[in-house]
């Protein structure tokens, strides 16, 4: 992938953002994570964090799917959120982008999830600001 | 190559229509006007000069582009019954991918043609044209991911159909007996581009270009061999 040239625009995003909500108020809440850790990976994505109201998961090019194993103040929790990978050559001159499409759960132990975005992509509105995909209420 | 040709085509047309008016004496019974008069087939010059010039006389065999462009027509009183057909294959060696592209298209759809009185089956045309593209793609390119390992992705999209809608202009003259040149121009639009379905958002449309782009233009310069039914006698209005 490159993306060096300034008419170079890429609309890809790579992480997927899960927020926390209140059921059935619909709204924001914050909480404890004690640890948050990916299948295949080595390392802890979240340790030991308070007032989360989200997370983010790197989405994997490699794979169609990531399972997320959650440790929170509610307990042990895990979803496995499906993805399709699309590949994009921007321009000749750009590269190719890869893009994270048609997200959704395929398998949680939440007491609620809801996909509100099927599509990664970069917020361009609010640099720096990433869209959020999925709702989990607990 | 393309303004040489097209100032030629004004040329050779400016020669022919005076004649035509001179020639066309003879006012001839309208049964035979809806039975063709032969058909014309041709080669485009331009994908065939873009593919040799790139690649000399290898351009017949390997190179990372060939395109060929062929056509018929057969005429219709005052209408041709256009079919192309074209083969495309195309290597991009980008430094950060390798994209193949491969297919093949054909096009059909009529065309009226102005000047169907011209002794020499001369025309300047407008007409419609449904296109079809059958191919493939893949690609293959390396990527960087700060959480997950680098890798690399190989995709390939093994058989892809996209159609498409064009209006075309351009003209048609003699240049000597059974030889003709001619070009045309036209609009294409209306592509179904197949972008959201795939693993790999195909790039490139045989016959049609940028597969993500609305809409394209295009221009051929074809050099045509017309095979004669039967001889060719332009109907002219009797006087009343």
């Amino acid at each position: 992938m490159a993306c060096s040239e300034p008419d170079c625009v890429s609309t890809a995003g790579e992480l997927v953002k899960l927020g926390f909500y209140s059921y059935p108020k619909d709204s924001a809440r914050k909480f404890r994570i004690n640890s948050l850790e990916l299948k295949g990976s080595d390392s802890l994505l979240v340790e030991e964090s308070t007032n989360l109201s989200s997370v983010n998961l790197p989405l994997d090019p490699s794979d169609t799917s990531i399972t997320a194993y959650f440790d929170t103040e509610f307990g042990t929790d895990t979803v496995q959120i499906g993805y399709d990978v699309v590949s994009r050559i921007i321009t000749e001159n750009c590269g190719v982008e890869i893009l994270f499409t048609n997200v959704r759960t395929l398998q949680n132990t939440f007491d609620s999830i809801r996909v509100v975005n099927s599509n990664v992509l970069i917020n361009f509105k609010e640099p720096g600001v990433i869209n959020e995909n999925i709702r989990i209420y607990n | 190559m393309r303004t040489s040709g097209f100032i030629t085509s004004i040329f050779l047309l400016l020669i022919v229509w005076p004649s035509q008016a001179q020639e066309a004496d003879t006012v001839k019974t309208d049964k035979l006007k809806f039975v063709p008069s032969g058909i014309r087939v041709g080669m485009d010059l331009v994908s065939f000069g873009q593919a040799v010039v790139k690649n000399g006389i290898k351009a017949f065999t390997q190179g990372d582009v060939r395109q060929w462009k062929f056509n018929a027509d057969i005429d219709i009183h005052r209408y041709f019954l256009n079919f192309e057909y074209g083969k495309f294959n195309r290597q991009w060696n980008d430094p950060y991918f390798i994209y193949i592209n491969e297919g093949s298209f054909f096009k059909v759809g009529p065309d009226i043609n102005f000047l169907q009185r011209d002794p020499d089956h001369s025309a300047l045309f407008v007409g419609l044209r449904y296109a079809q593209a059958s191919y493939s793609d893949n690609i293959v390119f390396d990527y960087t991911n700060d959480y997950w390992s680098d890798g690399a992705i190989f995709v390939e999209n093994t058989t892809l159909k996209s159609s498409w809608y064009e209006i075309t202009t351009g003209m048609k003259v003699r240049i000597y007996k059974f030889l003709w040149t001619g070009y045309s121009a036209r609009f294409k639009f209306k592509v179904n581009d197949n972008h959201a379905n795939n693993e790999l958002s195909p790039y490139w449309i045989p016959g049609y270009g940028l597969a993500e782009a609305d809409s394209r233009w295009g221009f051929e310069y074809w050099l045509m061999f017309r095979i004669p039914f039967r001889k060719y006698s332009p109907v002219i209005p009797k006087e009343k």
